[in-house]
């Protein structure tokens, strides 16, 4: 049998999760293949079950039912809690509570140190992880001189110099401003597209998954949608019911519709709806 | 450098006693100490005195710059004085109150415990001028390894260091932030006397131990997800290496204390 973990770096299987044996499941029978090189977009309200399904994947927590595969080693293998930890990268949502040094270039060494990585092997790794966040000038800064949006970054380099083959970005974005969310938003999307770094990014803005390549919307910890950004936001009454926005652009396209203009489905931003008008509206052209 | 920006009192700087392995400033301060211990008379406190200029000279800092550190101390520095004036004994009276004695042998132990005091602070406060909180921390573990033997938390102590530096600044902010957030409210943090202005603090303690605890929960996460577990087999980014400088710092200082031992056998 041909090994999947080399196509899918993080498989969930059948996955439950309970933090109390009388609470209703956090996370309840998922099942998620994330292909390697892809940017998936994991989307839920609070309570979604969202946070928790990503704790699961890096062993932080063991599921309670159904297994997780993180490169095919299973998470609830005591002995192997070191490698999936370094396979699975985590950056968390509040960036003050997880960088431990008083030096940028410290704290992205954290990792490697935790790793036995040899001093001469460092320097570089952390060298690459730092420009690959655009962070090497502000490499001796300390962390408390830098703004929300450059805090996620460095700790984004320091789950890179690890050089994970998943990463898991849980809220990373959450309580940043605008600015820094489309700033750490760039970044890892670039990450993915040049390194071909697998992203698994938790959130709940709704333009924030737009740009993946895949959706996967959970609702009570179940998955209620899974597709591509514009198979998923087509769906707009769905989408509501779930208590999430739909991108102003499917909305639109949808009421358009429904005033009977015929405009094709997954119509995301902007530039999508000009281009859809003209055509529908001056087919001559 | 903005690295160790307002931590401490530590004046970044280049100069021969600021590049000084972080290990041996650590043992050169312990051995000075011993040296301050050594001193027999007053009169003595000269050779303390030249090894205290020359560091001074080196490391940059001023001869006034190290004696304002001694300046919070000075209540204590007084204390000292008086009760050894008053309370030591003697043969030689100078003043005679009745209850109160003034003795020469006292005012000569009230002089020499306060010269300690002066040049202990003063000396220590070298080591923290001139090196880095991260240095110091760092050179602390690798000193007290060895101890791990007898299972002494050398590597946990000084992480346990590091990361406090690296939350003063955090948690300052966040005081900051609370304490207008609790001002809006109504709260007043400056007027009444010192149990009312006490009391007023607790509005202000009881969100941050909150937050602080969060903090702690948030990072000990962090930490395990980025493969944290222990100094077991961990390498470390900066590797603390000796100099040529370092060894004749160690010369200097243990010479200077052989000559503290014979000065005073020669004299008491």
């Amino acid at each position: 049998m041909p090994d999947k973990s080399d196509f899918y770096p993080m498989r969930t299987e059948d996955v439950c999760y309970q933090y109390d044996e009388e609470d209703v499941a956090a996370v309840d029978h998922v099942s998620l293949s994330v292909t390697k090189g892809s940017f998936v977009a994991v989307l839920g309200h609070n309570g979604s079950g969202k946070s928790t399904l990503a704790k699961l994947m890096n062993a932080l927590y063991l599921p309670t039912e159904g297994r997780v595969l993180v490169c095919g080693l299973d998470t609830a293998q005591d002995e192997e809690v070191w490698h999936i930890r370094r396979h699975a990268g985590m950056v968390f949502q509040n960036p003050d509570n997880q960088i431990v040094a008083n030096v940028v270039r410290e704290d992205v060494a954290f990792g490697l140190e935790n790793l036995g990585v040899p001093h001469e092997d460092m320097i570089p790794r952390i060298d690459a992880a730092l420009a690959a966040v655009r962070m090497t000038e502000r490499a001796s800064f300390a962390p408390h001189m830098l703004s929300g949006g450059q805090k996620q970054r460095v700790a984004v380099a320091g789950v890179l110099a690890m050089q994970p083959e998943v990463m898991i970005l849980d809220e990373a974005t959450a309580m940043l401003d605008p600015a820094g969310r489309a700033d750490v938003l760039a970044t890892v999307r670039k990450l993915n597209r040049e390194q071909g770094m697998t992203v698994i990014w938790i959130t709940h803005f709704m333009e924030e998954a737009a740009v993946a390549d895949r959706v996967v919307v959970l609702d009570k910890g179940k998955i209620a949608l899974d597709g591509t950004p514009a198979a998923v936001f087509s769906q707009v009454e769905k989408v509501k019911a779930l208590g999430l926005d739909v991108p102003p652009m499917a909305e639109l396209a949808m009421r358009l519709n429904a005033g009977g203009l015929r405009l094709p489905d997954g119509i995301l931003t902007v530039a999508d709806m000009v281009k859809e008008l003209k055509k529908a509206l001056c087919p001559s052209k | 450098m903005l690295r160790d920006i307002t931590l401490g009192q530590y004046i970044p700087g280049n100069t021969v006693i600021h590049r000084l392995d972080p290990r041996c400033k650590i043992i050169l301060t312990i051995l000075y100490i011993a040296v301050i211990f050594c001193v027999t008379s007053p009169v003595w406190y000269v050779i303390p005195l030249a090894y205290l200029l020359v560091a001074s000279r080196l490391s940059g800092l001023s001869a006034k710059r190290l004696l304002k550190s001694v300046k919070p101390l000075r209540f204590l520095l007084i204390l000292t004085f008086i009760l050894n004036l008053f309370f030591s004994a003697g043969t030689t009276v100078w003043v005679d109150w009745g209850f109160l004695r003034i003795t020469q042998e006292g005012f000569l132990t009230a002089v020499h415990f306060s010269m300690r005091l002066v040049f202990l602070v003063a000396g220590t406060s070298l080591l923290t001028l001139t090196t880095s909180p991260v240095a110091l921390s760092d050179g602390l573990e690798k000193l007290l390894s060895p101890l791990k033997v007898i299972r002494f938390p050398a590597h946990e102590l000084a992480m346990m260091m590091t990361i406090a530096l690296r939350f003063i600044p955090t948690l300052i902010e966040e005081a900051d932030k609370i304490m207008k957030a609790q001002m809006a409210r109504g709260a007043d943090f400056e007027s009444g006397n010192l149990l009312k202005r006490a009391r007023a603090m607790i509005p202000l303690l009881v969100p941050l131990f909150v937050s602080a605890f969060r903090r702690a929960g948030d990072l000990a996460m962090a930490m395990e997800a980025r493969c944290y577990h222990g100094g077991e087999g961990r390498t470390r980014l900066r590797v603390l290496r000796y100099t040529q400088s370092d060894l004749w710092a160690l010369l200097a200082t243990v010479g200077t204390l052989l000559v503290t031992i014979f000065a005073g056998m020669w004299l008491k």
